[in-house]
């Protein structure tokens, strides 16, 4: 009785913890003691980069208490993907719809290029942030001199390309994949703050390509 | 026996001491400087029939916004709050004032930090960041400046599975069930956390949040 009691506050404990660990220590950690390559080296704190308690910036209302301004990097290519074998459109990196424009923000390939509405601590901006490797040059950067012309689309209308391909279906087929208005967007396939399970940070598992079939028929 | 009763003396002398420190020289020690004054009596009288809230005339003119609406907010725990937050400090406002001459020699010490001028006797605004007005967000459009409060959390948590039933972290303290001001700030003390936060910056966020 005594070790089944034992051996289930264990089990509560290691779930607990891996039901919590999200954004803590993952790539999307960029306080000083994250760990991580891409980070700030004067602030240690995980939510303040993307989001604060009071004074937000209104004007993006696809986030909650957004905290970044809106002077983004300038793009290489500001031009939206497009294929021979595409049946709708979508939209480049100046045009994006308000969720997706979150994530390029920072996946611009300067996360340092926008400042805090409202810095850690008392009254705003009382810090400069300080980076270590603010600019990037991974896949993550996606202000390559190909913009977003070597990416996945985003801004598409789900149903609409249904209805003029039959390879498309009409809503994803996993409710974990959430479209925004009815479109498409960086947020449907990625889940921000979601380290644990599926790298790099996917809304649900890719084994098999299950999440590229959840929309593709093939 | 009578050092005994010395120490003992002393020590409740500290304590009581140690126990304002918190708040003297604060953002929240509203005193000018040379004053002689407990920096209390800003908010709590010592005679006075408001429940030792000295705030008691500024507190009923402070207000939320929702949809466009003024309303009053839901607790107590905040409407003292935002009695200054809500951007009108309104000096002249004190239940039991002190002698006029002494608050005259107060507005003009506010006239000094004041940037934005000085709009009525005894009053001031202050920086913006902690002027606190609260918009409601419509479906997927988020229009709100500051973190809500005046909410259930319990509630919450039932629709929104990426919220905790009640803060993981016990520093943080519902009134009622509620979140208010005072859930993740406390007025008197001055912690090593800025402004006047119970927890570090990210462990406030994710006591609440399970990111």
């Amino acid at each position: 009785m005594k070790k089944a009691l034992i051996i289930a506050l264990c089990l509560v404990f290691v779930i607990a913890g891996v039901a919590v660990a999200g954004i803590r220590y993952s790539k999307h950690d960029l306080s000083s003691s994250g760990g991580q390559n891409t980070r700030s080296t004067n602030v240690d704190e995980v939510c303040v980069f993307c989001h604060t308690p009071h004074a937000s910036n209104t004007s993006m209302t696809a986030a909650p208490l957004w905290n970044r301004s809106d002077n983004s990097t300038t793009w290489s290519n500001t031009n939206a993907y497009t294929s021979p074998t595409m049946d709708g459109t979508s939209t480049g990196p100046n045009n994006a719809n308000p969720i997706s424009k979150a994530c390029l923000s920072c996946h611009d390939g300067n996360v340092g290029d926008e400042t805090l509405v409202n810095g850690p601590g008392s009254g705003t901006n009382t810090i400069t942030i300080q980076w270590q490797n603010a600019i990037y040059s991974t896949v993550a950067n996606l202000n390559d001199t190909a913009g977003l012309t070597n990416d996945h689309p985003i801004g598409l209308n789900m149903a609409a390309i249904s209805a003029l391909d039959n390879e498309i279906y009409n809503s994803p087929q996993n409710a974990n994949l959430r479209l925004f208005n009815g479109l498409v967007e960086c947020a449907t396939c990625h889940s921000v703050h979601n380290s644990t399970n599926y790298q790099p940070f996917l809304a649900m598992s890719n084994a098999g390509s299950a999440m590229c079939l959840a929309c593709h028929n093939k | 026996m009578k050092k005994v009763s010395f120490k003992i003396i002393l020590l409740f002398l500290l304590h009581v001491s140690a126990s304002h420190a918190g708040i003297d020289g604060s953002g929240h020690d509203l005193r000018p400087p040379h004053s002689k004054d407990l920096a209390c009596i800003y908010c709590h009288p010592p005679y006075g029939d408001a429940g030792l809230n000295q705030r008691w005339t500024s507190e009923t003119r402070s207000w939320i916004e929702q949809n466009g609406k003024k309303k009053k907010p839901l607790l107590k725990a905040a409407r003292i709050c935002l009695g200054c937050h809500d951007g009108n400090m309104a000096m002249d406002s004190l239940l039991n004032l002190p002698e006029v001459k002494r608050i005259t020699i107060r507005s003009r010490r506010w006239k000094e930090l004041d940037d934005s001028g000085f709009k009525v006797y005894g009053r001031s605004k202050f920086k913006e960041e902690a002027r606190i007005i609260k918009v409601v967000n419509t479906d997927q459009v988020y229009d709100a400046t500051d973190h809500p409060i005046g909410i259930r959390l319990s509630d919450s948590s039932y629709i929104d599975e990426g919220l905790y039933k009640e803060p993981i972290n016990p520093s943080l303290r519902l009134f009622k069930g509620f979140i208010e001001c005072f859930t993740c700030h406390s007025v008197h003390n001055t912690t090593a956390y800025s402004p006047f936060l119970v927890s570090s910056g990210t462990e406030l966020c994710l006591s609440c949040h399970r990111k």
